[in-house]
């Protein structure tokens, strides 16, 4: 990559971080508008964007974030209410930035259209500007006076040491030097030769950018040199008419400083140092630990009598193991990149539709596999939009309903073992099972004799079947079920499973269970008919060998009894449709089962043989063959043959 | 005639008649000759050990280890509802591309590449060589012999009603 396409994926990469940041900071402020620390972030947001489009030479972005810099200028300086007509105009703002940014992502040019928005911002401004009681201020002095912002308290708190001093410092340069700049930076350099410069304003960024510098320079400087020689030092450099310089006492700053375990301020210190990096060579590395770990167990296979082989192996076995973890770390992000984007989702759509709705969000900090998370995006937009569009009701219906006018959806994920559960959990009005039952027999899904015998979830399964959602109605939104189907064969391709679950008059709540890695897995492999497959072990619970006479028939369903439960048994043979309807298993004297579960449901597959216990490599079955039952991928054993792995939980 | 002279030649004629020519993998399934757009094919491998994949069309032999990768293969002679007849040292996998995925085609013998005029295929009959008109993208005539060139996206993806 030449340096330039590096700096503007960097910047991409910033830019929509911040535009992200814009928008989670702008919701919550909607919710607390007096929150200081929520403007701040959002103003620093709006700033660092203009910064990077300056540097980059992105004009129009420019403009924009500048328009909107200072409009956030005004809310924090109590110039302007935060209304919602405030944050409608601010998600507007945000949106144009996006369009911006992607416009330059896909041709290097501005093409979105922004001066009627800043028109409309410049309207707001004034507007609201001679409505707000705002304190009368001498001109210039405002803008250019330093004031430390409650974030850079501890800054200051945290470089400070016992013999430190902290300086506030006014600089004020000659006015006609032809070298403003230049004197300025002067002024700077100086000032961090004798001490630590926390903040200056004019900053040194906007010095080296030459933006015109008018007036006084202000600092703020930790350092131990006495208040007199700083002065003095100062007054040296060429063009210094005055220098006026005070000391802030400590504890004023101790008392205000914010919580360093405050959330809203966790970015800011005591991180450890980072690099991006391209998803692909994370892919590759995982390729390459992939194949490592193949030949791996190659080697371990070979029947080699040496004690030093025996030694390398083992060593070999920690070591790729350990790279497996340290990869597998790497590729995990935190859910909170797809959770956050919801609630300005919800919040636009609800607005349409005159909903009042309130998103909450738990466990944004659980894990996943990046490849997973990219895919997840989609299949919770569907449940979300329906649960806005179909799950809550409008205000005066709750009401009604003796419920509270706001509706609210719960985003929950967790871990569980090796799963990562995600619920998705609405109080609207739930679905009544019956009814999606009648609609399935409607389209012949399913006979009315089926029905019969079918409990509630198996009815309310319907709306994942393509053939239920996709000859509805399609609203704006949603239509009632549309895109079920696709939440369903994007979890499965996931490897995982959705479940659905719903009250009438309660709300709905669909459950994503997901494997936390899809690239290796420990997995128990097994024989049917000659061939080897591998069952996940996070489905098995345990292995059993039973004896013909310890399998009992209820209703006709061959089962066998652990622990005071009933367990049916599958024959693998069976299910792979390898013949096996005659239970020939029957005639073995020991009888290999796994026992595995999926969900609630416990189940034991019959299989020829129990080989041993190793880690695979999932790889996909591929387009082709990606709706084979019973079959849910495929992993290349020791010997380079392919064994394929068996989809259990739908077995079951 | 010098290759550079033939090559020239062909250009001419391609020029002049506006000749528009398909260059085409030929390949064996019993008597028959058989062609795929060359476009398509990636590679042709000896077949290693297939591993049959339960739950698929019967046409599926199953998936091969292709450097790493797990690659479906598909027995045209199974495709096509054919005798097979053919003798398995010479059979080979046409890896081809298509639709962004790569499929094996399991086939006898894999003779030559050959350029055909666009002009000179037709229309498929009701049946060539046994195989449904469906499946079928034209014949051609090659020197003295039939060739039947495969619609490879109908053979794979089509719907198979029969």
């Amino acid at each position: 990559m030449d340096r330039d396409s590096q700096y503007l994926q960097m910047f991409l990469d910033e830019s929509f971080e911040y535009i992200q940041q814009l928008n989670e900071n702008i919701l919550e402020l909607e919710n607390n508008p007096e929150n200081k620390e929520i403007i701040n972030s959002v103003f620093r947001a709006a700033h660092s964007l203009k910064g990077m489009a300056a540097t980059m030479g992105f004009d129009s972005l420019t403009k924009l974030t500048h328009k909107i810099e200072n409009l956030l200028d005004k809310v924090r300086n109590n110039k302007l209410k935060v209304t919602e007509d405030l944050v409608d105009n601010l998600f507007a703002g945000f949106d144009l930035i996006k369009a911006l940014v992607e416009n330059i992502k896909e041709d290097g040019k501005e093409d979105t259209e922004i001066e009627d928005y800043i028109q409309a911002l410049d309207n707001i401004s004034e507007k609201d500007i001679s409505e707000a009681d705002s304190p009368k201020e001498e001109p210039n002095s405002r803008n250019n006076q330093i004031h430390i912002a409650r974030e850079d308290y501890r800054e200051v708190i945290d470089n400070i040491k016992e013999t430190d001093i902290i300086y506030n410092i006014s600089v004020q340069l000659k006015t006609d030097s032809m070298l403003q700049s230049v004197r300025a930076f002067m002024v700077l350099k100086k000032a961090e030769e004798l001490g630590y410069l926390v903040k200056s304003s004019p900053s040194r960024q906007q010095i080296e950018e030459e933006e015109e510098i008018t007036g006084n320079i202000y600092m703020i400087l930790i350092s131990q040199m006495e208040a007199e020689n700083i002065k003095n030092e100062l007054k040296d450099i060429i063009d210094v008419l005055d220098v006026q310089i005070e000391t802030i006492e400590k504890s004023e700053l101790e008392k205000d400083a914010p919580d360093n375990t405050q959330p809203v301020n966790k970015k800011s210190i005591n991180v450890s140092p980072t690099v991006r990096v391209d998803i692909n060579k994370l892919d590759k590395l995982m390729n390459m630990v992939g194949e490592l770990l193949i030949n791996k167990t190659r080697l371990d296979g070979l029947d080699v009598d040496l004690e030093i082989y025996q030694d390398i192996i083992q060593q070999l076995d920690r070591v790729t193991m350990e790279l497996h973890h340290v990869v597998m770390q790497i590729r995990m992000v935190p859910i909170s990149g797809i959770f956050n984007r919801f609630p300005r989702m919800v919040r636009d759509l609800s607005r349409d539709l005159g909903k009042k709705i309130n998103v909450k969000i738990r466990g944004a900090d659980t894990e996943l596999d990046r490849s997973i998370i990219d895919e997840l995006a989609d299949p919770l937009v569907h449940i979300l939009r329906n649960a806005v569009d179909h799950g809550i009701e409008t205000p005066s219906e709750r009401k009604k309903q003796g419920k509270d006018a706001t509706g609210e959806i719960l985003l929950k994920a967790y871990q569980k073992g090796s799963e990562i559960i995600i619920e998705i959990a609405d109080d609207g009005a739930g679905i009544d099972a019956d009814r999606i039952a009648q609609l399935a027999v409607e389209r012949d899904l399913v006979t009315q004799e089926q029905i019969m015998s079918m409990d509630k979830k198996e009815k309310l399964n319907f709306i994942f079947d393509p053939g239920f959602s996709t000859t509805e109605q399609i609203t704006d939104v949603s239509g009632r079920g549309v895109g079920m189907d696709v939440v369903k064969s994007v979890v499965k391709k996931l490897d995982g499973q959705v479940k659905i679950d719903s009250t009438p008059g309660k709300g709905t709540k669909f459950t994503i269970s997901l494997p936390l890695t899809l690239a290796i897995t420990q997995a128990l492999m097994i024989e049917v008919n000659d061939e080897s497959f591998a069952i996940p072990l996070n489905a098995v619970s345990e292995t059993l060998t039973l004896s013909p006479e310890d399998i009992k028939q209820v209703r006709g369903q061959d089962v066998i009894i652990l622990r005071d439960s009933t367990i049916p048994l599958i024959s693998a043979s069976e299910r792979l449709n390898y013949g096996d309807r005659v239970k020939t298993y029957k005639n073995r004297n020991e009888i290999s089962v796994v026992i595995v579960k999926s969900g609630e449901k416990e189940i034991g597959i019959i299989v020829d043989k129990l080989l041993n216990q190793q880690e695979i490599v999932i790889k996909p079955l591929g387009k082709y063959l990606v709706e084979t039952r019973y079959i849910s991928g495929a992993t290349i054993v020791g010997d380079g043959d392919v064994a394929l792995i068996l989809d259990v939980r739908n077995i079951a | 005639m010098l290759v550079a002279d033939k090559k020239k030649n062909y250009q001419k004629t391609k020029d002049q008649n506006q000749l528009e020519q398909i260059q085409y993998v030929v390949f064996d399934l019993g008597v028959e000759e058989y062609g795929i757009d060359i476009d398509l094919a990636k590679e042709i491998i000896k077949p290693g050990k297939i591993t049959p994949v339960p739950n698929t069309e019967d046409y599926v032999s199953g998936v091969i280890n292709l450097r790493g990768q797990i690659i479906p293969v598909v027995d045209l002679y199974k495709r096509f509802k054919m005798e097979r007849e053919q003798d398995k040292q010479k059979a080979r996998i046409i890896i081809v591309e298509i639709r962004d995925t790569l499929i094996g085609l399991l086939v006898d013998r894999v003779k030559e590449i050959i350029w055909l005029d666009k002009e000179k295929i037709e229309d498929p009959p009701e049946i060539a060589g046994g195989i449904k008109q469906e499946f079928l993208e034209g014949v051609g005539t090659l020197n003295d012999h039939i060739l039947i060139i495969v619609d490879l996206d109908k053979t794979l993806f089509g719907d198979d009603s029969n």
